[in-house]
């Protein structure tokens, strides 16, 4: 409900939303910049047993324990090498939960213009449809934008269910 | 005025006085003549009106009001206790909190009370024509200004003392409004502008009469002053809720004696009235504020342990670590002292629930309760009511025996439910207890196999005990007949599910037509435990040193197989034993641990059985900071938690229990 009374504001005519893009593979996505805490640089992840491959592990953000969830196994990308170096951590917080978001790299942030934010095509082998809130363009370049919410909650609903 | 800051006080302090007129009418039916109770009735009673009132709640005022009318005249020897008033006293209380409730969920009284109110007078009037001539006597009684107010001969004295040349003495009568709902506080305003009208020789009632609310609609008093008498009239008669003002000389002829510490007592007389007023020397603390205290020690503790770790040889070092080692543990120690309250809070809401419950179902039950100043963090008190509640509703509904039937099994016919609470090493252990019909295995197991729960193969494997915890399978209801108290679907499950979540566990004890206890243990604290280090697979994880009986170094020579599980025997007891890195669905090669010579294994004790977790490495004992893994972890198999180890690293927690 909330989601949707957000959509509607967000979709005003001429209202603008700031996002952060970031690479993964050869493609460039974005995250509301509302949602996201901050970028830090890789640190030491300690792994969780009995979690999905997609979950890389927990780390120690200022004494306070943070999942981490790689996004490349979490969409299937495989294509492109990412460079190490520029590998960066983007804290997302979503529901009172935060968790990091493991990214190529984090390229810029973006005032993007909503009336220009398209609903998503599906994207073969790529992302599910489901967690694209839209795609947006800076210049030529197309950013994904992922519905946080549905991507760290959606699915774990459903599993919760099954059990 | 914006009540709102002062709502959850008014929550706060009404459910207290609520349970301590629940608790207080319940004795006073088993003890009607007992006149402390009667009056802390009544002062609770009192108490709630003065809040409702001040909050401005209506309905609740006037609830209160009738409810203490009945209890004055109880108090007064007007109404004798019996049943009807009990049940109607018992009744008033559940419209009491009701309309709490409704305040609480809607913002106001929502529930309509005029039936009970109506009741209310309705047995008030039947009782009038009994009582009207002792009230008749009492008015007759009221203008009668010496009886109550006739000086001594130190009082006279002691008059004689302030008086001054100009100064007369007065017989005053102040009468308050009928509607006057703060008494004590007008009494107590009209006896301070006394006091600074002149010098207030003797009140009746005293001032700390008035405090207790101890008196009708009058108060007398005898004042020393030099004011004109209008003055005086018209002062008092501004203090709210006053109704008349009766001033008059007094016949007293007294001179003035000769003084000199007049200005030194003056000044000792009026902070010695104050005193009286003052409240106990606590404050209330919003829970998350000891929440946040907590977690800041928990950071200091994690600091301290890095620090330690870095092992400098400098004797200034070692100073500070072991004082910094004393300072955090005693820190620790005081915030957990804090957030610890006597169990006693949830207790005895119970005694009213068998009460009704017992009488609903013609049952004779008696609850005993035990170990009600046992002490547990205030985080856990407040999850453990419903699962109690549960218990006791199951114990009383299927446990305890109808009266013929206990006589026809030779036992009394009335059943005991006992309820208590006990500290264990750093656990807390609660059970219900009932001497009444036990469970019967068989029983469950037919139900649990109608339900589908089990299949026959998994029923035939199974011993007595186990066929008891079937009754913590989800959605398992024993009750044949779904009455109002238990047996709604939401059923035992739930008690464990709760009890699990708060880190603790439940076993069931039961011998058939002997009874049946359910015990329940739980940690101390959430927060901080004290832990076994050890090293699985490269990673460090902790075991909370409360599961671990021993641990142990054993040789792969020891491990016998039984039925295809490896197993040790340990002083005539079989262990099976189990892969640390196979329980975590480690990416490494199982079974290789035979190939070691020395093998490292904590042994896991969860309710009454055992297991022996192998693991690469056992390392140190240490206290940990159990953090969680957040909502999007939440429900990881055999992981409970994460704890920051001295170099900052993320530790796991090893859900012991599901592994044992």
């Amino acid at each position: 409900m909330e989601a949707v009374l957000e959509m509607e504001k967000d979709y005003q005519p001429g209202s603008k939303k700031q996002i952060v893009i970031f690479q993964l593979g050869t493609e460039e996505y974005a995250v509301d910049i509302t949602h996201s805490r901050e970028i830090i640089k890789p640190t030491k992840i300690t792994k969780v047993p009995n979690t999905p491959d997609y979950v890389r592990g927990v780390i120690n953000l200022r004494g306070q324990i943070v999942p981490v969830i790689d996004l490349r196994k979490r969409f299937n990308i495989t294509v492109g090498k990412a460079d190490k170096k520029k590998e960066r951590i983007i804290t997302i917080e979503s529901r009172d939960t935060l968790v990091g978001l493991v990214v190529d790299s984090v390229n810029e942030v973006f005032w993007l213009n909503l009336t220009e934010l398209e609903p998503a095509p599906e994207i073969e082998g790529g992302i599910k449809q489901e967690f694209i809130q839209g795609v947006g363009k800076k210049d030529d370049r197309l950013l994904i934008l992922i519905d946080m919410e549905r991507l760290l909650f959606a699915d774990r609903e459903a599993e919760s269910e099954i059990m | 005025m914006d009540n709102r800051q002062y709502l959850q006080m008014f929550f706060d302090e009404s459910s207290e006085y609520l349970q301590l007129l629940n608790e207080n009418v319940l004795l006073l039916e088993g003890d009607p003549e007992n006149e402390e109770v009667i009056n802390a009735v009544f002062r609770a009673a009192h108490s709630v009106k003065g809040m409702s009132a001040t909050m401005g709640f209506t309905k609740l005022t006037d609830l209160t009001h009738k409810v203490e009318n009945i209890l004055s005249k109880v108090r007064n020897k007007e109404l004798h206790i019996n049943e009807e008033i009990i049940n109607l006293l018992f009744a008033g209380l559940d419209h009491i909190k009701q309309l709490i409730e409704d305040i609480k969920n809607n913002g106001e009284e929502v529930s309509d009370v005029r039936d009970y109110l109506n009741q209310l007078d309705d047995f008030l009037n039947r009782d009038q024509n009994s009582g009207q001539a002792s009230v008749r006597e009492v008015t007759a009684q009221e203008y009668d200004f010496t009886s109550y107010l006739s000086l001594s001969e130190e009082e006279q004295q002691e008059i004689a003392q302030k008086i001054k040349e100009q100064d007369a003495i007065y017989n005053i009568e102040v009468v308050l409004d009928e509607s006057c709902l703060l008494k004590n506080v007008r009494g107590y305003m009209i006896l301070k502008k006394a006091q600074e009208l002149g010098y207030l020789a003797k009140s009746y009632p005293t001032l700390k009469e008035i405090e207790d609310e101890d008196f009708g609609l009058s108060i007398y008093f005898i004042l020393v002053s030099s004011m004109f008498t209008e003055d005086m009239e018209e002062i008092l008669k501004d203090i709210v809720d006053v109704k008349e003002v009766i001033l008059e000389p007094s016949e007293l002829t007294i001179f003035p004696a000769v003084k000199e510490e007049e200005a030194r007592e003056d000044k000792q007389k009026s902070p010695k009235s104050l005193a009286n007023i003052q409240v106990a020397p606590t404050v209330r603390v919003d829970i998350n504020k000891l929440d946040l205290l907590m977690n800041m020690v928990g950071e200091l503790l994690i600091n301290k342990t890095r620090l330690e770790g870095l092992k400098i040889s400098s004797e200034i070092y070692q100073d500070i670590i072991q004082q910094l080692d004393r300072v955090t543990m005693e820190l620790h120690h005081i915030v957990m002292q804090i957030r610890m309250v006597p169990i006693g809070g949830i207790f005895n809401r119970f005694p009213r629930m068998v009460r009704d419950l017992s009488k609903e179902l013609t049952k004779e039950i008696e609850l005993v309760v035990e170990g009600a100043d046992t002490e547990l963090d205030r985080s856990i008190i407040d999850e453990l009511g419903d699962p109690l509640m549960h218990l006791i509703r199951n114990a009383i509904d299927h446990g305890i025996e109808h009266p013929a039937e206990r006589e026809k099994k030779g036992k009394s016919s009335k059943g005991t439910i006992l309820l208590n609470a006990y500290q264990k090493g750093s656990e807390i252990i609660i059970e219900v207890e009932d001497d009444g019909a036990g469970i019967d295995p068989d029983f469950i197991t037919r139900k649990a196999l109608k339900k589908g729960l089990v299949t026959t193969e998994e029923v035939e494997n199974m011993d007595d005990k186990e066929k008891l915890y079937l009754i913590f399978h989800p959605g398992f209801s024993t009750s044949e007949e779904v009455t109002d108290l238990s047996g709604r679907g939401v059923g035992m499950d739930v008690v464990k599910r709760v009890v699990e979540s708060l880190d603790g566990q439940v076993f069931i004890e039961s011998e058939q037509d002997l009874g049946t206890r359910f015990i329940i243990s739980l940690p101390l604290t959430l927060a901080i435990t004290q832990a076994l280090m050890v090293k699985i697979d490269q990673e460090i994880f902790a075991i909370p040193l409360g599961a671990i009986s021993e641990t142990l170094m054993i040789n792969p020579n020891d491990i016998r197989q039984v039925r295809g599980q490896d197993v040790i025997v340990l002083r005539d007891t079989t262990i099976p034993i189990v892969e640390g890195s196979c329980k975590l669905n480690l990416n490494v090669e199982y079974g290789k641990y035979t190939e070691r010579e020395e093998i490292s294994v904590v042994i896991i004790t969860s309710g009454e059985r055992q297991v022996g977790l192998i693991v690469d490495e056992l390392l140190n004992q240490q206290e940990i900071v159990i953090k969680s893994l957040g909502n999007y972890l939440v429900n990881t198999k055999n992981i409970s938690g994460a704890t920051i180890v001295g170099d900052g690293d993320v530790a796991l927690i090893l859900d012991v229990r599901n592994i044992a």
